[in-house]
Order: C-alpha cells, then structure tokens, then sequence
C-alpha cells in the first residue's frame, strides 16, 4: 500500500522535503516505520524518538495501517 | 476568539479583551520573548514550526484542563510560528482567577505544558551563519521506556 510520511522540524532539513511516499507491505504504524527506516537509515536515530500522529490524534506504533495513510512524523518538541 | 497558532504578531491587548470577569481578582500574563543567545552562542533569529492539527486540539485541551483544574473562569494561550527576531513574543498565557495564586500557578502549568507536549518546533539562527533545531521533549506515547528529562528550558 502507498504511506505518505509529512516531515516536521528537523526531519524536514534531514530529507530536504515536506514529504515522503514509499510503496510498503506493512500491517502496522511500526512496520511502515521499519521500511521508512530501511530506505532511509540515516533517519532511523530520528525515527526512535518521533511520535506519529494522524490527523488531530496521536497514533501507536502497534495500530493498524490503512491503505493510503499519512502518517506525520513528529520530533521532540520546544515550542515557547 | 484570536487563534491559537498565529504567523502574525501577538497582540496582547486583544486577548486581555477577551470576555469579562468581574469576579476575577487576579490576571496573570506571561509572555515568552526570542532572547538574542542561546548556551552561550549569539542567536540572530528563530523560526517556529508546528504541526497545526494536533497543535491547535492540544492548546484547546491544555485550556480546559487549566479551566477544570485551577478553577479559572478564563484561560488563554496562543503561540506565534514563522521568523521570529529578538525581542518578538514568541507564547502569551493570559488567567484570570478569583484570586492570584491560582492565576499564577495555572499561567506556569499551561506554559509548561506548551513547551512539553505540543508539537512546535524552533530553529535557531546564529551570528555565525549557521542555524540548529533546539533540542526538545520526546512525545511518543508509546516509548517502552522514558529517558530522563535531560535538558533545560529556558
């Protein structure tokens, strides 16, 4: 299934783009992060400590993947 | 109601003009500026990001939490994303509470949480020429293990 991935903060200068999408088989948040992870390495460190939000909601990695999901990768946070 | 993610300059007389409270003795207001150093490196300027969906339901949620828990009749915070300069407001809290202990614990309590959980993100620009994302708080809710909280806000 397709995933798209937003970039926030810092993953955003990483990869140089807003965006990423990638072709996965993948039945959870975690297993799409996995293949995220494989075809970007270098993001794996980031990886680790990024919540995954969709939509208004934060989401688990162990939750379900549907088909045409965006999936926003979000950083530590420093706001104020 | 003034929004709670803004590129514009805030304006703090429009949120003190938000609503009456002639029952609230005590209003408190912090305001968080871009300061022109950071560990000890000359800062020029800063650029805030967020991730607007969950920001904003988040700011919302902090309100309530600060209305119900402190007792307030009225809170209110509201975050600037963009490039910032030194010296811009960067966060406004505003409470209102029948007395002040209450208006101050509750102002501190929704700028921390602010700075914990909601997802915003500051990038700061140096004299050098070069520019770093401040290092932030961690917000997986699913983290099998939560690393101590090992660096300092401002």
């Amino acid at each position: 299934m397709n995933v798209t991935f937003e970039l926030l903060g810092v993953l955003q200068r990483l990869c140089g783009s807003e965006r990423i999408q990638l072709q996965v088989h993948a039945a959870t948040v975690a297993d799409a992060l996995e293949q995220l992870a494989l075809a970007r390495p270098d993001l794996r460190g980031e990886l680790e400590r990024c919540a995954i939000a969709s939509g208004d909601a934060i989401v688990r990695r162990r939750d379900a993947l549907s088909p045409g999901a965006v999936l926003a990768l979000l950083p530590p946070v420093a706001g104020g | 109601m003034s929004p709670h993610l803004t590129e514009l300059p805030l304006q703090l007389p429009s949120l003190l003009a938000e609503g009456e409270y002639p029952q609230c003795g005590g209003l408190a207001v912090f305001g968080g500026a871009v300061r022109n150093h950071h560990e000890g490196k000359p800062v020029l300027r800063l650029r805030y990001t967020a991730y607007r969906p969950l920001a904003e339901r988040l700011m919302r949620e902090i309100e309530q939490h600060a209305r119900r828990h402190y007792g307030l009749p009225h809170c209110r915070v509201q975050h600037r994303i963009g490039l910032l300069n030194i010296g811009d407001v960067a966060i406004y809290c505003v409470t209102r509470a029948p007395h002040r202990a209450e208006a101050f614990d509750a102002c501190r309590w929704v700028v921390d949480e602010v700075k914990h959980r909601v997802p915003i993100w500051k990038e700061e620009f140096y004299a050098d020429g070069s520019s770093a994302f401040v290092q932030g708080c961690c917000i997986r809710a699913d983290r099998e293990t939560h690393p101590a909280h090992d660096h300092v806000h401002a």
